[in-house]
C-alpha cells in the first residue's frame, strides 16, 4: 500500500497535541499485512474513546483472522491534527501502515452514537473520498456503516454504500470473503453490491426496497472473540480487558435499545468465560478486567466467573462489573469485586416514583431499592452514583419531584445504617429520555425543552446539597432524538451541519445547537418537531423495514400497557411472546 | 511509601527509547513496562502498603519527542531469573522502539539512578543545514543564553544561565546536517531539559534561526563517580 509522506507527517506529530494518537505501533497490533482486502477499521471519535470500544476489538481480530484480509485502524483526528493535516495536505491515514484511507477497499465505520456522524463526513472528506454514495466511483472503496445507529438507517444511508444491521462476528466475514472472490474475478462495484445484499444483514441502499433481518450469533460460546486485544501507549477511556460474558437482556425495560435489539439472551458457559478471559489477560498483560453485558448478574456463572479470576490471576487483578441490578447478590459480587477502602456503588433506578418505574417496567420497587442501599450502608459503603432520566412517557412535575425526595430517604437511611465514619458521597446523574427505534417507546415524542428545563431547575432546588447532581444538556439530548427517529431528509441536515462546521457533537463543549437548527432548516425541517414526533402504537414505522425478529404488535402492546402502568414479566419469569422465539418456547440459556 | 525488604531481587535494565516511543510520557511508559513484565511472566515486587504498587525506578526521564539511546531502569521482582532469559522474555513484548540493551543484577546497597547519574549527553540534528560549525561556535561563544523557567505552585520564575549549566558543546557536521553535541545536569536539582536548551540555540543563535530542528537524541549518560 502507498504510505503518505513521512517527512510531513513527523511535522505533524511534532505539533500536534498527543502524537501518539496516531503512530500506532502498540502490542499487539498487526503491521505489514499485505492484503487482497484491505479493510479499514473507522471509529468517529478520538483514539481514547475508540480504543474502548469493545466492538471494534472483536472486529480488529475477527477480520485479521480471515486468510487474505488485513484491517487498520482509523479515529477521528482531534481538530489541531485536522487543521494541521489540512495546512499540510496529508490526507486521513491508518495507523498500522499510514496508509491513506482512499486507498482501501472497504472503510467500515462503527456508528456508535448518532452526534458523530458529523465526525464520520469529516473523515471522509479529509480522506478525500466524496461524501455521498452515488458520487462514488469505482475506484473509491466500498464504504460500509456498523453499530447500533443502523437499526435506523434511513438518516444517514446516502453517505454508505452497505449498511451492516446486527452483530457482525457472522456476516463480516461473508461480505470480506465475498470481495475477495469479486476482485479476483474482477467483477464491478455494482455487480459486488447486488450479492452482498444477500448476506444477512446486509443492506444496501442503493438497491432499495429491501427487507432487512439484522445479524446475530446463536451460539456465543463458538462465536468469534480475540485471544488478544492491542494494548495502548497512552491511557484510554476503558483502559482493560474486556470479556463480554453475555449478549442480550432478559429485563425488557421499555426505553432500552439494547434490550430488544440483542435479544434473545446469550450467555457464555463459564468454561468460555475462563478461557477467554485468561487468553486476554495473559497477551494484554492487563491487570484489571471487566466482565461486559447489559446485565451482570444475570448471567449464570458469573460468581464463579469472579472467584476463578480472583483465584488464578492473583489479589492484584481488579474485575470490573458493569450494570448491576439492586439486590443483595449484585452486592454480593460487587463486594467481592472491588478493594474494600474506596468502593463506589452505581445503580440505575432510572425513575423516582413507583408509578414511573411500572410504566418503563423497570420491575424495581422502592423497598428493594432502600434494602439494597441499607446492606450496602452496613458493610461500609460511602460513594454512591444514581442515574436518573426525565422526560419519559407519562411523566408529571410530581413523578421527578419524587427522584428528590428518594435522595432525601437515601441520605436518612445512610444516617441511621452507616457503619463508616465518612459522610455519604451520593452522586445523581440525570438524562433526558430520548426515544430510540425498535422499542415500545419509539412511538412517543422527546419531552418538550422548556418542560425538561423545568424538571432540571425543579431538581436543583430540591435536591440542593443532598447529592451531587449533573443534569445532561437537554440541547444534546434533543438533537440525538430528532437523528434517531430520523428519515432520508435528516441526511440532509447532517450534511449541512457538516459544512457548518459540525464536529464532535458528542461533546458538550463543541457541539453548536444553533449551526445543527440552521442545519435542519436548510433541508426543511425543524430539529424541535422532529424530535417530537408522535407515532400511534401499531402503525407503520418508517425503519419497520428493518427486522430485529421482536414484533411490532409486541412494542404496540408494550407501549399500550405503559400507558395504564402495567408491568411485563422478564424472561425469566415467563415469556412475555415479543416474537423472537417463535412458538414462544424458552429462548434463554438454550 | 511502603518499603520492605522480602525476598525480591533488584535489577537494573538499560533500554533505548526511540522511533514513534519518542512520543510517549514517562507515565505511559510505566504502564507500558508493567504490562510487559505481566506478559512476559515476570512478577515484579510490590510494596506493601495500603495501595501496594510495583517496585520501579526510573532514572531522570527524557523530555517528549526526544529520543534516547541511554534510560535505565531499575526494578524488583519475586523469586529469581537469570539476566539473560530475563531480557530474552521482556523483549518480545516490548514495542518497536524501546529495546532493551542489557540487564543485570544489582548488589545490595548499590546507588540508586537518581544518585549516580549525574549528566547527560545529547546530541540535536539541524537538517541539511549547511551551516559552518566554526560560525555555530563563533555565536555561541558571544551569545548569552538565559532561560526563564516557570515557578511552580506559585513561586517565582526563575532565571537560568543555560550556559554556566552546560559542560560541554560542540557544533559538527555529520551527513550533511549540523550537529550539536551539549552535556547537561541531570540532577533533579539542577537539571535543564534538552528542549529547552535546543530551542534557547536557536533564539539566540542566528546561524539556527532559520532551520529546522530534525530531532534531538539521549547518547550517553555520565555517573558523578566518572
Amino acid at each position: 500500500m502507498r504510505q503518505i509522506d513521512k517527512k510531513k507527517l513527523a511535522n505533524l506529530l511534532k505539533k500536534s497535541e498527543k502524537p501518539a494518537r496516531y503512530t500506532g505501533g502498540e502490542p499487539n497490533s498487526i503491521k505489514g499485512r499485505d492484503a487482497q482486502v484491505n479493510f479499514a477499521l473507522a471509529f468517529p471519535d478520538t483514539y481514547e474513546i475508540g480504543m474502548s470500544h469493545l466492538g471494534l476489538r472483536i472486529l480488529y481480530g475477527l477480520i485479521n483472522s480471515i486468510d487474505g484480509a488485513g484491517a487498520q485502524r482509523v479515529f477521528t483526528p482531534l481538530t489541531d491534527m485536522i487543521s494541521l493535516m489540512r495546512q499540510e495536505g496529508v490526507e486521513l491515514f491508518s495507523l498500522e501502515e499510514r496508509a491513506p484511507i482512499g486507498d482501501f477497499d472497504i472503510v467500515g465505520f462503527s456508528i456508535p452514537y448518532e452526534l458523530a456522524l458529523t465526525n464520520v463526513l469529516e473523515m471522509l472528506e479529509l480522506a478525500s473520498i466524496p461524501l455521498k454514495s452515488k458520487d462514488r466511483g469505482a475506484n473509491h472503496p466500498i464504504i460500509i456503516a456498523g453499530g447500533v445507529c443502523t437499526y435506523n438507517p434511513l438518516p444517514f444511508e446516502e453517505f454508505f454504500d452497505i449498511i451492516f444491521v446486527g452483530e457482525a462476528e457472522e456476516g463480516i466475514v461473508a461480505l470480506v470473503e465475498l470481495l475477495k472472490a469479486s476482485k479476483e474475478s474482477g467483477q464491478a462495484k455494482a455487480g459486488f453490491l447486488s450479492k452482498a445484499a444477500g448476506i444477512r444483514g446486509v443492506y444496501v441502499p442503493s438497491l432499495g426496497g429491501q427487507l432487512v433481518s439484522r445479524a446475530f450469533v446463536e451460539d456465543m460460546d463458538n462465536a468469534y472473540f480475540p485471544s488478544s486485544f492491542v494494548v495502548p501507549l497512552i491511557e484510554i477511556i476503558h483502559d482493560r480487558a474486556s470479556v463480554e460474558i453475555m449478549r442480550g437482556c432478559a429485563r425488557g425495560c421499555r426505553f432500552c435499545q439494547s434490550g430488544f435489539i440483542y435479544r434473545p439472551l446469550r450467555p457464555k458457559s463459564l468454561d468460555t468465560i475462563k478461557r477467554q478471559a485468561d487468553a486476554i489477560l495473559a497477551s494484554t498483560g492487563y491487570s484489571e478486567i471487566s466482565l461486559a453485558s447489559l446485565s451482570s448478574t444475570d448471567c449464570p456463572g458469573v460468581d464463579e466467573a469472579i472467584s476463578y479470576l480472583r483465584e488464578e490471576h492473583g489479589a492484584g487483578m481488579k474485575v470490573a462489573l458493569p450494570s448491576l441490578r439492586m439486590d443483595s447478590y449484585s452486592l454480593a459480587l460487587s463486594r467481592d469485586t472491588s478493594t474494600q477502602r474506596s468502593m463506589l456503588l452505581t445503580f440505575a433506578p432510572e425513575a423516582g416514583s413507583q408509578r414511573m418505574r411500572d410504566i418503563i417496567n423497570k420491575n424495581l420497587t422502592e423497598e428493594q431499592i432502600l434494602s439494597t442501599l441499607r446492606e450496602a450502608f452496613n458493610s461500609g459503603t460511602t460513594k454512591i452514583k444514581l442515574y436518573f432520566m426525565i422526560g419519559l412517557p407519562f411523566e408529571t412535575d410530581e413523578d421527578v419531584a419524587e427522584i428528590a425526595s428518594l435522595v432525601q430517604k437515601i441520605n436518612l437511611l445512610y444516617l441511621k445504617e452507616r457503619t463508616a465514619k465518612k459522610p455519604l458521597a451520593l452522586s445523581v446523574s440525570v438524562s433526558c429520555f430520548i426515544p430510540k427505534v425498535h422499542t415500545p417507546f419509539q412511538y412517543f415524542p422527546f419531552e418538550d425543552p422548556t418542560a425538561l428545563a423545568r424538571r432540571q431547575e425543579l431538581l436543583r432546588s430540591l435536591i440542593g446539597k443532598k447529592a451531587k447532581l449533573s443534569c445532561h444538556p437537554i440541547g444534546a439530548s434533543m438533537l440525538e432524538a430528532a437523528i434517531a427517529r430520523g428519515g432520508r431528509q435528516t441526511a440532509e441536515a447532517i450534511f449541512n451541519a457538516h459544512k457548518l462546521g459540525c464536529l464532535f457533537d458528542s461533546w458538550p463543549e463543541k457541539l453548536d445547537l444553533g449551526k445543527w437548527e440552521e442545519a435542519f432548516a436548510q433541508a426543511g425541517l425543524d430539529l424541535r418537531e422532529e424530535a417530537q414526533k408522535q407515532y400511534t402504537p401499531g402503525e407503520a414505522l418508517p425503519w419497520d423495514f428493518i427486522q430485529t425478529g421482536v414484533s411490532n404488535g409486541f412494542f404496540a402492546l408494550e407501549a399500550k400497557r405503559a400507558a395504564s402502568g402495567q408491568t411485563t414479566v422478564n424472561c425469566f419469569e415467563g415469556c412475555s411472546g415479543c416474537g423472537i422465539s417463535p412458538g414462544g418456547r424458552d429462548c434463554y440459556g438454550k | 511509601m511502603a518499603n520492605n525488604v522480602a525476598a525480591s531481587e533488584k535489577y537494573r535494565m538499560c533500554y533505548k527509547k526511540t522511533g514513534d516511543m519518542a512520543y510517549i510520557s514517562q507515565l505511559d511508559l510505566q504502564r507500558l513496562f508493567q504490562r510487559a513484565f505481566r506478559r512476559a511472566g515476570i512478577r515484579l515486587a510490590h510494596t506493601h502498603g495500603f495501595n501496594p504498587h510495583p517496585k520501579l525506578a526510573f532514572s531522570m526521564p527524557v523530555p517528549i519527542f526526544v529520543e534516547s539511546e541511554a534510560e535505565y531502569l531499575d526494578f524488583s521482582i519475586e523469586g529469581s531469573h537469570d539476566d539473560a532469559t530475563m531480557q530474552q522474555l521482556l523483549q518480545p513484548c516490548l514495542p518497536e522502539g524501546i529495546f532493551v540493551v542489557g540487564i543485570t543484577k544489582l548488589l545490595p546497597n548499590s546507588l540508586s539512578l537518581s544518585k549516580l547519574i549525574s549528566n547527560a549527553r545529547y546530541e540535536a540534528y539541524f537538517s541539511g543545514a549547511g551551516i559552518d560549525p566554526a560560525l555555530a561556535d563563533a555565536e555561541y561563544e558571544s551569545a548569552s543564553l538565559i532561560y526563564t523557567k516557570e515557578g511552580k505552585k506559585g513561586k517565582p520564575d526563575k532565571q537560568i544561565d543555560l550556559k554556566a549549566s552546560a559542560r560541554f558543546v560542540d557544533f559538527n557536521v555529520s551527513n550533511g546536517d549540523l550537529v550539536t553535541t551539549f552535556v547537561l545536569p541531570m540532577s533533579s536539582a539542577s537539571y535543564i531539559n534538552p528542549s529547552a536548551f535546543t530551542q534557547a540555540l536557536q533564539e539566540n543563535l542566528s546561524c539556527l534561526g532559520a532551520v529546522e530542528l530534525g530531532g534531538i537524541r539521549k547518547v550517553s549518560v555520565m555517573s558523578s563517580l566518572d
